[in-house]
């Protein structure tokens, strides 16, 4: 491995964390910039879309990542550390608040959209995409975390399962109940 | 492959096998909700990624530095493939150029072996026949001024006058034999002074040659060996001599 013009690009994950342990900043730059836009998308659907909630857990696992670096196994695989971190830190944070239900502003259910230009292809688009944020909001929070690392943040069953603390097939379960929970929600919707 | 593999790869319900439809019972049982369920799979994963805010950032970079004041100074990875080549051609050199120092150190007889290889000091020519010519003493280049004065002497010797030269013993420099010992007892008794006189002078005169023919000689030995080596003629041995005209 090479340390190129670009800094560690070209590094692993566990060994950017080998190296921001000896002091290396570029190390912790380039994780920080590796995972911090899909650990905000995850905080935000986590937090009820509370932007200045999710941007302080975000802080908080990225300094944990930088005062105890020790604590990372590096056996163990650094994405699904970084989410267990997440995950706790939210846990936490649903037993300290009660419910509470974001700022996205919905849009009404009722009205069925289709059309075959594409200005009102993206305005379907748009809608839908609140739609399905306002719907991830009404699941329980096992069910919506598992759907969010599932298919908004890519990471595998195995991850999952990694990071919730539960087996594969009770992550299964909770995936296959979002999906049909959420399909329901957005039936009216006509797919293109 | 998990249920959700088989949704993407699949575009419609009918092209599922009676397995993957039996895998995917809990989640759709027909067209309509397997295109449903596919689109909605694809949206989310097609959702566009959140900008995290900038300040964020900074924030903590400022926490790393405060936790690592002393950064380290970066160590690549990797020596690239060269890098060795370079560093193995470093100390071959190294063990060249002090090899042969160490050994002809710890080596004398090597030192000998090339003093020996040097090229032998050009010998004295043999000048039988001919006049022998004295040389002026040149100066030595590292000494300007000579370390000696130089001595009058004739100009010519002849090779004849040298064989005749007895060899030259520290004797000489003493008082001479007595001269009655080498006259026959008939000169004496005819020329008993003057004879006697000249006699005397000129065994002086051959023995004063004879030495200073002697000195040149070894002078002239001595002008062959190194500047070092050469023997001095000592003031006792210049008050001997006395110009021949």
């Amino acid at each position: 491995m090479k340390v190129t013009k670009e800094g560690f690009k070209d590094f692993s994950d566990e060994q950017l964390m080998l190296a921001l342990k000896q002091g290396e900043k570029l190390a912790f730059n380039e994780l920080y910039l590796r995972y911090s836009d899909k650990l905000y998308g995850y905080l935000l659907k986590m937090l009820w879309y509370n932007e200045v909630r999710a941007q302080d857990l975000l802080q908080d696992v990225f300094t944990k990542i930088i005062t105890q670096p020790h604590l990372f196994d590096t056996n163990r695989n650094f994405k699904t550390w970084l989410y267990t971190i997440a995950a706790n830190l939210c846990k936490n944070e649903f037993k300290r608040n009660e419910v509470r239900k974001g700022t996205v502003n919905g849009v009404e259910n009722q009205v069925a959209i289709s059309s075959d230009t594409n200005v009102e292809k993206e305005v379907h688009e748009r809608h839908f995409r609140k739609a399905l944020d306002e719907a991830l909001l009404k699941l329980d929070n096992k069910h919506r975390e598992a759907f969010v690392l599932k298919h908004i943040d890519g990471l595998s069953i195995k991850e999952i399962a990694d990071i919730m603390g539960a087996n594969e097939g009770t992550v299964k379960s909770r995936l296959f109940y979002a999906i049909k929970k959420l399909s329901e929600s957005l039936q009216i919707f006509e797919l293109v | 492959m998990d249920e959700f593999e088989i949704i993407k790869q699949k575009n419609r319900y009918d092209e599922l096998s009676a397995s993957e439809k039996q895998a995917l019972m809990d989640l759709c049982d027909n067209e309509q909700s397997f295109a449903q369920i596919k689109s909605l799979m694809q949206h989310a994963e097609g959702a566009l990624p959140v900008s995290t805010p900038a300040h964020v950032h900074e924030q903590l970079l400022a926490v790393y530095d405060t936790t690592y004041p002393v950064q380290v100074k970066r160590i690549p990875k990797s020596i690239p493939l060269y890098g060795y080549v370079v560093a193995a051609a470093a100390v071959v050199l190294l063990v060249l150029l002090i090899y042969p120092i160490t050994q002809n150190g710890s080596n004398p007889q090597v030192a000998k072996k090339g003093n020996e290889n040097k090229p032998a000091l050009p010998q004295a020519k043999d000048t039988t026949d001919e006049p022998i010519n004295r040389q002026e003493e040149k100066p030595h280049k590292s000494n300007p001024q000579p370390l000696i004065a130089e001595v009058e002497t004739p100009s010519t010797i002849h090779q004849e006058d040298i064989e005749n030269i007895p060899p030259y013993n520290d004797d000489l420099e003493k008082e001479p034999k007595p001269v009655a010992a080498s006259i026959s007892p008939e000169l004496m008794e005819d020329n008993e002074v003057s004879k006697t006189e000249t006699a005397a002078m000129d065994v002086k005169q051959e023995m004063l040659t004879s030495k200073y023919i002697a000195v040149e000689v070894a002078d002239r030995k001595d002008k062959s060996k190194s500047a070092k080596s050469k023997k001095w003629v000592t003031p006792s041995m210049l008050k001997n001599i006395r110009p021949v005209f």
